[in-house]
């Protein structure tokens, strides 16, 4: 537990040292407000699921440039080899980093619950849609955090992580697009299954759907164990 | 713990990355107090062997013993007890010196009161206080040199391993960082590995080094003193050469130097010779005329290419 705190103070120190957790947060924040605001003023649409749609496609292009740099830029700053030589086990490492992440995540989040100071001034609100709604875009986040960081631990550089997670996180997206594409009806099927889209729609409305919150919590599980997989091809 | 307890044992190391070999049945032990240098042409294996004894990398047969334990994947206390700086310097160019010295101090597993002893003792013996709450990203290449020794040494590991550790400074820092891990070598297993003899000569006690991923002892080698050595200096090289050759094919050819009165000098290392310097001068009198001939003292540059070419000789199908 000792090596996670440490690696997880340093993680976030080095967030914050640079301006890319600083310029990506404010710009989340800048955008999601402007298109609540947009929603509230122009649309009239008084409710989060919009925002919340708003938020989840934000975190699709933001994910990825919060977490190219968890193992790339160790790797293109030598410093994984100084990390991998530290009594830390791989798994550690993956996991300080991963939640260093949601930190960062949880604090986008929180700045996006401006918004529901004029809701409530305005209106009367169900808080327990929009909690879940929270806990839904929440999970859908982490696991494009989760995705960005195993691309991360494979990629040479941050651009190329970045690129790639984008590639990988549209066609999760989009999979059950497939349908379009006259696919055989098994194949569509997974597809469906392994589709962001399908699977968060729920989510964002308030409901949290047991098989959604499976689905997410496997894609993180897969996601870390990847990048730890990753870190121990490194010594291979 | 005494200072002949082996700190590193390498045994039978084999390691590949893809097809290409790079180490084949590696073995080397170092003790404490013992400053092992490790020397080989670029691509010869010096880094991989480093990592190895560092746990970055595992090998595919063979086994790393520190402290007579089997360092393995998980075996992380264990590699508490390693200090590691590699060729290029692991810093984080966004944390300050100090930033980066508590973060190695507390992986290490130093705690509170601990940490900052250790930081505040690093930052004095490596004279870092200057630039203390400076960001590393902003520190010249001699700084870098000495957070990278630092940080190597917090823990006070039992094992110090360098990589080419003053490549790219200046002669003024390359005297510094030579001190620094003089001092630092006390009490502690270190390998220094280089391609620069000097840094042997003016640090190691022991010098291995590392032909086609096989480690030759150099230790009685490397002794100047065991070496004789001639220095001829001759209109007709060709002849010399050829005569050398054919009057003793022991005798090698150290270094080959054209002067500015278009004669060639040449030294010869006669250690594997049974031939006396007196009786090669009388030889080579008779094919050309000399216009020098001197035994001449081995510094250990020469002794070190002689004692390499010996063994490249003798290994040679």
């Amino acid at each position: 537990m000792n090596g996670f705190t440490c690696l997880l103070r340093r993680e976030l120190a080095h967030y914050f040292a640079t301006p890319i957790a600083c310029v990506v947060i404010a710009a989340f924040w800048a955008t999601s407000g402007f298109f609540f605001s947009f929603n509230v003023l122009f649309v009239s649409a008084m409710d989060m699921v919009t925002a919340f749609h708003n938020m989840s496609l934000l975190f699709l292009l933001m994910m990825p440039l919060l977490s190219m740099r968890t193992f790339a830029e160790e790797r293109q700053l030598h410093t994984l080899e100084l990390l991998l030589t530290l009594p830390f086990a791989e798994g550690v490492l993956v996991l300080s980093k991963y939640v260093a992440l949601l930190i960062v995540l949880t604090i986008m989040l929180a700045g996006s619950a401006v918004a529901l100071f004029p809701l409530a001034w305005f209106g009367a609100p169900d808080f327990g849609p929009i909690i879940g709604g929270y806990v839904g875009v929440f999970l859908l986040a982490a696991a494009f955090g989760a995705i960005g960081l195993a691309v991360s631990s494979w990629a040479a550089n941050q651009i190329v992580a970045a690129v790639l997670t984008w590639a990988v996180l549209l066609f999760l997206w989009f999979a059950d697009y497939g349908i379009a594409l006259n696919l055989p009806a098994e194949v569509n099927q997974w597809l469906q299954h392994l589709s962001f889209s399908a699977q968060y729609l729920d989510l964002i409305r308030g409901v949290i759907p047991i098989g959604a919150v499976i689905y997410f919590l496997s894609v993180v599980a897969f996601g870390l164990l990847t990048a730890t997989q990753a870190l121990r091809a490194a010594r291979a | 713990m005494t200072d002949t307890e082996p700190v590193l044992k390498l045994r039978a190391i084999d390691k590949r990355f893809r097809r290409h070999r790079v180490l084949s049945d590696l073995n080397l032990t170092v003790t404490r107090g013992e400053i092992v240098g490790l020397l080989g042409p670029n691509g010869s294996g010096k880094t991989t062997t480093l990592r190895l004894a560092a746990g970055y990398l595992w090998p595919d047969s063979g086994r790393v013993f520190l402290n007579e334990q089997v360092l393995t994947p998980e075996s992380t206390a264990l590699r508490q007890r390693i200090g590691y700086l590699p060729e290029r310097i692991p810093l984080y160019d966004p944390l300050t010196v100090r930033q980066q010295l508590v973060f190695v101090a507390r992986a290490r597993g130093l705690r509170g009161a601990a940490v900052r002893s250790a930081v505040t003792e690093a930052a004095a013996a490596f004279d870092l206080e200057p630039v203390i709450a400076r960001v590393v990203g902003r520190l010249s290449k001699g700084f870098r040199q000495r957070v990278g020794l630092a940080q190597a040494l917090l823990g006070e590991p039992d094992l110090l391993l360098l990589d080419e550790p003053t490549s790219g400074l200046d002669p003024f820092q390359i005297l510094e960082a030579r001190e620094m891990i003089r001092r630092a070598s006390a009490h502690r297993a270190v390998i220094v590995s280089t391609h620069i003899v000097q840094e042997i000569s003016a640090l190691c006690s022991r010098v291995v080094y590392l032909r086609e991923g096989r480690l030759v002892e150099l230790e009685r080698g490397v002794a100047a003193a065991n070496h004789r050595l001639a220095l001829i200096a001759a209109a007709d090289e060709a002849r010399v050469l050829e005569a050398v050759s054919a009057l003793d094919p022991a005798i090698a050819v150290i270094s080959r130097e054209a002067r500015a009165d278009a004669r060639s000098q040449l030294v010869f290392d006669l250690t594997s010779s049974a031939t006396a310097p007196a009786a090669l001068a009388r030889r080579l009198t008779k094919v050309t005329a000399l216009e020098q001939f001197a035994p001449v003292e081995a510094d250990l540059e020469s002794a070190l290419v002689a004692a390499m070419r010996r063994d490249q000789d003798q290994t040679r199908p």
